[in-house]
């Protein structure tokens, strides 16, 4: 856990349940019934959802700085 | 349409398994029959080129998403891999030639082939990359300090390349046109890539037609191009494209479309045939707006194709519409594309820089038809919604 917290943001339009980012941060993302990403949180610590963010081939997901609102992923 | 008639699925890739979990979903009482020829359970198909070879993922880690053989047996649907369809109707599927088995509709999912080329090398020394089995064989291939000719340097090519440079293995690209990506992507797009590919250590041969491969005279594999040059190699892999599976279909219903074509779908996966679908890399999809009907041979749009198939199985509304989209991990980069970009048309570059890229593509009328990025997420996702509408 770091000092910054992150807010993420998912576009389910974009997203085809391909689960890398499951893999990478299961605290923060699931896969629903419909087998498309959700989020379990809209703010994490954990650097690992950054990960997570940047893994995603779709570009359906987003980090911001939750202080600034820049975009870091 | 009965429910205890299954919707039988010809496919076990991710078209096929998608329908199937999607119908169960939209559907819980339909009873579903997954079938593919595969001794495997349905697997993701793109780490094959890149983290299965680069062997930091396990061919036991690939498994889709949902799409375990338990879970697919927690959301009843019935798997039935190792098994071969050999024909269809309207109302039935015949598997391995003997057993007759209804269906309340048939969903073509079997995917695509790769295109080979005829050969006279040695056993085990031409590979070509589609499956599991397939990867698995490149894989063990793939040891530092042996030669690669890969023959084709479409997104396969160019992955397989940039996994076998990393450990060390001696890659070697023939490409039939002046530059890599020219009639996809454009002459600019295919420029860039390529400079990081020779940066790589990657040999191209561009113009370059093979005449044959055969057997060097120290045992391994030689290529041969019409101009007579010669490359050794101790693999050699034919990335050359695909063909689509679409015999059941043109066998069962002749004058529909054009065998070798793929099946021809309109945009929400029907056939000209009632009761017959199909999804994937074997649909010949006609959106009906224009466009010329094309197979579009992307995992993202494999997977929407597959929800809208189970939606209209399903009696329900199409889903909204999708651009397509691909993407290519290799060298350091991943390579995001949008849309229908092309290289007849001049590209907008907006960036070109060392490690980033944003092309886009205008159509006759200035209209934005296509995005190559690489290094913009943001745009991405930002084009992926606007060319969607």
């Amino acid at each position: 856990m770091t000092d910054t917290t992150w807010t993420i943001q998912l576009d389910e339009g974009l997203c085809s349940g391909m689960g890398d980012c499951v893999r990478i941060a299961p605290d923060a993302i699931e896969l629903g019934a419909d087998g498309i990403a959700t989020l379990r949180v809209g703010t994490s610590t954990d650097p690992a959802v950054l990960d997570a963010v940047r893994a995603c081939p779709m570009a359906a997901l987003a980090a911001y700085r939750a202080d600034t609102g820049a975009q870091v992923a | 349409m009965s429910a205890d008639t299954p919707v039988v699925i010809v496919g076990t890739g991710l078209a096929g398994t998608r329908c199937a979990t999607t119908l169960r979903r939209l559907l819980p009482d339909q009873e579903v029959l997954l079938v593919g020829d595969e001794p495997h359970a349905p697997y993701e198909r793109p780490p094959l080129s890149k983290e299965l070879l680069a062997r930091t993922r396990g061919a036991d880690e690939l498994t889709l998403a949902g799409a375990q053989a338990r879970e697919l047996e927690q959301q009843g649907i019935v798997l039935a891999t190792c098994r071969t369809v050999t024909s269809i109707a309207a109302g039935s599927v015949t598997l391995d030639g003997a057993e007759l088995v209804p269906a309340s509709a048939v969903v073509l999912a079997t995917g695509a082939r790769p295109r080979s080329l005829p050969t006279t090398a040695p056993a085990g020394r031409v590979h070509v990359l589609r499956s599991l089995t397939d990867a698995m064989r490149l894989r063990a291939a793939l040891e530092a300090g042996q030669r690669l000719v890969i023959i084709g340097s479409g997104f396969i090519g160019a992955e397989v390349a940039s996994t076998a440079r990393a450990r060390g293995v001696e890659v070697t690209i023939i490409e039939a046109e002046s530059a890599p990506f020219t009639r996809t992507l454009g002459a600019q797009v295919g420029t860039w890539l390529t400079q990081r590919w020779a940066s790589a250590g990657v040999r191209l041969h561009v113009d370059a037609r093979v005449a044959s491969i055969g057997t060097a005279p120290c045992g391994g594999a030689v290529v041969e191009l019409a101009d007579g040059t010669e490359i050794e190699a101790d693999h050699v892999l034919v990335a050359i494209g695909t063909e689509p599976r679409d015999e059941l279909f043109h066998a069962a219903f002749p004058g529909r479309g054009v065998a070798g074509r793929g099946v021809p779908t309109d945009g929400a996966g029907r056939t000209p045939v009632p009761g017959v679908w199909a999804a994937g890399d074997v649909a010949l999809v006609d959106p009906g707006s224009g466009v010329a009907a094309r197979r579009i041979e992307h995992w993202t749009d494999a997977a929407a194709a597959a929800i809208r198939v189970a939606r209209g199985i399903a009696g329900m509304a199409a889903a909204a519409p999708t651009a397509p989209y691909a993407w290519s991990d290799q060298f350091d980069v991943r390579v995001q594309v949008v849309g229908h970009p092309g290289g007849e048309l001049d590209g907008a570059i907006d960036v070109l820089d060392g490690d980033r890229l944003l092309v886009r593509y205008l159509d006759e009328l200035g209209q934005l038809r296509g995005v190559v990025a690489v290094g913009h997420p943001a745009d991405v996702a930002r084009y992926r919604r606007e060319l969607a509408a």
